[in-house]
Parts: C-alpha cells; structure tokens; sequence
C-alpha cells in the first residue's frame, strides 16, 4: 500500500510538471503582446521598466526558471498584468472557499437525489415511475447547464420571483446555482444507479435475504443498496476532483464571485499571468484530488488494494 | 389383364431419383444472418432507437437545405427587423442586428456537428491506434502508452481546453485539436481492453502464424471486431463535443464571428434573455434534440449489439 502510495504520488508530481511548463510556455509563446495594449501610449522608458517588471525583457527559459522558483519556494501563484497589484495568491485565497462551498453542496445533492432516483426506478421497473424517470434522465443529460441555468434565471427568478436573480450572501441565492449544476450530475448518477440496481437486484444473496425473512425494508438498505453503490463510488472520483473548478459557468451566469468566474474573466481579457497562476493551482487540486481519491479507493473496496499491491 | 402401368399411365420415367441433398439437409429454420444484418434487424425494432435516428436524418437534412428554402443569408444583417418574433416571414424570429435566425441556426448548426464529428474521428484515430497498439504489442510499448495516457488523463479537460484555444487562436482546426488532444484516452482504454480480450482467440493466432504483419492483424482483424462498442462510443461522443463546443462558445473562445455554431447563438441568446427569449429558445432546442438523438441512437445502438440481449 505505501508503495502505491508513493508511486501514485510520483506520478502525480510529474504530471503536474508536465502542466505548468506546457501551460507556461503555451502562453509564453502566445501570438501578441500581453500588455502592448496597456503600455502603447506611455514613453519608450516606461514601457522598458513595465516590461522588466514582468520579467518580459528575459529571455522566455529564464522566465521560465523564476516562475518555477517563486512556484515551489513562496508558492507564489503571479500578479495579474492587466489589473495592477491583483496577485493570483489573493484571488485564489478570496474565492476560492465560494467555489468549493458551492461545488460540495452540489455533489451532494447530485448523488443523494440521483442515487434515490436511480434506486426508485429500478425498484419499480416497468411501471411509470420508471418510465418518468428515464424520459427526465435522457432530457436532463441533454440540456447544457447554461441553458438550464438560464431557464431557471427567467422562469424562477425573473418571471416568479420566487428567489433573487442574482447576488450572493444569503442562503436563497444559492438555490438556482445549485440546482443548474447538479442537473447533469443528478441524471447521470440515476442512470447509473438504476441498472447497478438492475444488476444486483436478482442475485443470490437478495434471494436469499428474502427468503430469511428480511423485510423490504430491510434488503433494500442493508443488501441492494450497499452493493448497488459499488460503481457509485467509482465514479465519484473525477467528481471529488472537480469540484475546485468544473463551475466555471454556473458562477458566471449567476454573477457568484468564485474562482470559476475569475477563470473565465481572465481568460476573456487575455490575462495572460492570471490564466496561468489559476490553471497552476487548478491543477495542484486536482491531481492531488486525484491521488487522494486513488488511495481511498483502496482502503473503501479491498479488491482494488489487491490490484494495487500487485502493480 | 391391364398392366397397373398403363392404368395409372406411371413409367420409370416420371419419377426421378432424389438421393440426399448435402446442402438442403443442413438447411436451418432462420435464414443465415450476417453480424451487421442481425444487429440492424435488433435496432430496426426498438422504437425509441429509431425515432432518434429519424430525428438525425430530420436535423442533418434540415440544416442543410434549411437555408435553401429560407432564402436568406446568415450574415445579412437589417436594422429594420431587429429581435422580432418568430413570424411567416423569419420563422424562428431575428436577433438583435436583424438576422435571421432560422438561417443562422442552420448555419451554427454545421459548424456544431462539423467540430463534432471532427473531434470524434481525431480521438477515435489516436485512441484507438494507441489503444490497439498498447494491447498487441504489450511488454514496454503498453507500459509507456499507458502512463502517456495516465498523464494526459490526469489533465484537467476544461482548464486545458481553454488554454490551448486561449493560445493557439479560434479557428475550427484548434478548436477540434483541444478538445480532442485530451479525450483520447477512454477511447485508448476501452480499445486496448478489447483487444487484450479479442487477441488471445485463435484466428488471431492463426493469421499471425500465416505471416500477417501487426498493422494487418490490427485493421483487419481487430478493428473490425471491436467495432461495435467503438461505434457506440462513437455516437455517444459526438453531442459531448458539441457541448464542449458550446461551453468555449460561452466563454468567448468558441469559433470567430460572423461564423457562428449553436453554442455560440445560445451564448448570444442568453444575454438577451430577459426581453428575447426566442433568440436562446431555437439554438438550444436544437442542442437537445441534436443530442436526444444522439443518445437515442446510441442506447439502440449498444443494445443491438449486446449478445446477451439478442433474443
């Protein structure tokens, strides 16, 4: 197990340097200028101590080296070229917690909802419920979450008034972000769930829980759903992985101040030190998001540490 | 006394020998059915399957020849007809610069499903080489795609995506190369599994000793056999570009105007939601029955092909 350990984070350590050096020289190599824009106007002079305060006068390999050593010696993620004095460090270190609060509480209602959905179908296969439910997975996969998130701003929000259309602080308005992201998640957890449960339902051991007496009830939680689950959990890696930054676009239609929004803008503005610092960090999480679930695993279901001690 | 012969006017010659027929004694009951011919003869009865089918035949034909009959064109902008409602005349309404948005969604929709097909066949090409390679050859050539393939999946797809359309511009072709360039490896994956599975049967081993080379064995041998879930993959893949497509769209790295793609008229509409809600209505009802069919389509498709379904 420590050797799978070591090596996955091994692993993971050069994954991540593969990221910041492509990312870095990507964007190093990007066609234009990153701030001509900004200094096209000012003397000769100033546009030279503006550049050097980049490090844009170096060469780009040396640019590269200093980035590395602020990176791993003060962690320090870069200043944003377009918006004077804005580190990555301060962005990252304001918004991020909103964006984890808002990616948590999604995942969580995405498998609660989803598995129960799941598990109701295939309980009643063949009956409306089941049919219901499967017609609203398909649907709910095929709506893109902008659009959905769109959908709830007019009809919700705009034409009901049931909640505020934007804004953030107070616990109504997270109802709509959370809804419009889950919805996929919701979809695809009942899918998956419902034909796990498909799988399960008929083996021996159900059989023979029921033929001991257990009552429904009982099979349902202790039997079904226990096994059922198996595949739940596999898929809830990537998941746990994402939830740092995969809401990008829920944030920026509800105008919520998280690291998402910060992504998009900076991109949008061609802010090229920011893109960078944020895509760095992104990256940090979710490799070691990634290792830590990979780890997990292997204490959660004792045949994958076969597999893993065997590698 | 009359000869039973001239009564019943029966001579040697009217009877033939028969004598036993090899091939009408191994006849069966069920006319031989090739693979393909038995999986279409499947997919032909599922309904749902082929509502979804109909409705990609409906689509493709429409955004095809839509703007034929519209008599429009997409770029054509009249300040005299801005953000109408649909109508006799613009039968999906205008935008807000007085375009037509029928054509305009015909348009948005060849450049979706082009970018679409694009990127499936670019991971189907790499993915499934690679996979094919990894799973014949095994030993050191497996070892080293698979940790390629580790790294890139370790990837965050999003964050990547718009970083290399973020530098290498937004044209059609880096769009199509940044998000096919990580979504590879499950296609890999799938493949080399298949092929570990397909290599060990006999036929193979037969034609490797006839003297087929590995590039023979591959494409003749097991591209074909693995086929069917490749297909399936396929088909599955292409709406999940689409939405790709969309989400860059929305961040403002989608295909450039005046080209335009229905994730970039749906990032558009959504703007102007409030007061034109038509503008977003018709690209995203395209989006979701583009992708209803697709899944329609490939759900048929996945059980046709299941054996284990055939009844």
């Amino acid at each position: 197990m420590a050797r799978f350990i070591i090596k996955r984070t091994l692993l993971g350590l050069f994954t991540l340097f593969v990221i910041v050096t492509v990312t870095f020289f990507l964007i190093a190599g990007a066609p234009g200028d990153p701030i001509a824009a900004k200094v096209e106007q000012m003397p000769e002079k100033a546009q030279r101590v503006i550049r050097a305060k980049y490090g844009l006068d170096q060469p780009v390999f040396k640019r590269y080296i200093i980035y590395m050593k602020n990176l791993i010696t003060t962690g320090d993620f870069g200043e944003s070229i377009i918006y004077t004095g804005r580190s990555a460090t301060d962005v990252i270190k304001a918004n991020a917690p909103i964006s984890v609060k808002i990616n948590i509480i999604a995942l969580l209602a995405q498998l609660i909802i989803g598995v129960f959905l799941g598990l109701v179908a295939a309980l009643n296969m063949g009956k409306s419920v089941d049919h219901i439910t499967r017609v609203s997975v398909v649907l709910a996969i095929c709506i893109p979450s902008f659009v959905f998130a769109a959908l709830l701003q007019y009809f919700v929000a705009f034409k009901w008034r049931l909640v505020p259309v934007f804004g953030w602080g107070k616990p109504a308005h997270y109802v709509l972000p959370v809804l419009a992201y889950a919805l996929p998640g919701i979809a695809t957890y009942a899918k998956y769930m419902r034909s796990s449960t498909l799988s399960v339902i008929n083996e021996d051991y159900i059989v023979t829980a029921k033929a001991k007496g257990a009552t429904q009830g009982r099979v349902v939680r202790k039997h079904i759903l226990r096994n059922a689950m198996i595949p739940i959990v596999t898929m809830l890696g990537p998941a746990i992985a994402g939830i740092f930054g995969s809401s990008f676009v829920i944030e920026n239609v509800f105008a919520i101040p998280g690291l998402g929004s910060y992504y998009v803008n900076a991109v949008r503005d061609n802010d090229y030190t920011m893109v960078l610092g944020l895509t760095v960090f992104f990256a940090i999480l979710y490799v070691a998001a990634l290792i830590l679930v990979d780890v997990l695993y292997g204490v959660v279901d004792p045949r994958i540490k076969v597999a893993g001690g065997e590698d | 006394m009359v000869s039973r012969e001239s009564f019943l006017n029966l001579s040697d010659e009217v009877f033939e020998r028969v004598g036993v027929d090899p091939e009408f004694s191994e006849h069966l009951d069920k006319p031989s059915l090739t693979y393909w011919a038995d999986v279409w003869r499947r997919f032909k009865q599922n309904k749902l399957a082929i509502f979804g089918l109909v409705l990609m035949v409906s689509i493709l034909v429409m955004i095809f020849v839509g703007p034929l009959i519209s008599g429009k064109n997409y770029k054509y902008m009249d300040s005299s007809v801005k953000n109408l409602r649909p109508n006799s005349e613009y039968w999906f309404g205008t935008d807000d610069m007085g375009r037509d948005i029928f054509t305009r969604v015909c348009y948005g929709g060849r450049i979706s499903i082009l970018i679409g097909f694009l990127c499936t066949i670019v991971m189907f090409v790499i993915g499934s080489t690679l996979g094919a390679l990894a799973g014949l050859k095994g030993g050191w050539v497996d070892n080293l795609i698979m940790r390629f393939a580790e790294v890139i999946g370790n990837l965050p797809y999003l964050i990547i995506v718009v970083i290399l359309t973020m530098v290498m511009g937004r044209s059609i072709f880096a769009i199509v190369l940044a998000m096919s360039i990580t979504s590879w490896v499950g296609t890999c994956r799938m493949v080399r599994g298949q092929i570990l599975q397909l290599k060990e049967l006999d036929y193979i081993e037969a034609a490797t000793a006839l003297g087929a080379d590995t590039a023979r064995v591959i494409f003749k041998h097991l591209l074909p056999n693995a086929l069917g879930i490749i297909m399936v993959d396929i088909t599955m893949s292409i709406p999940g570009f689409i939405f790709g497509e969309a989400f860059l769209s929305y961040v403002g790295l989608g295909v450039r105007p005046p080209e335009t793609s229905w994730g970039a008229l749906a990032s558009a509409g959504q703007q102007q939601l409030m007061f034109h809600p038509h503008v977003l209505f018709f690209p995203c009802l395209m989006i979701v029955l583009t992708t209803l069919a697709f899944h329609l389509v490939g759900d048929g498709l996945a059980e046709a092909l299941d054996p284990k379904l055939r009844k």
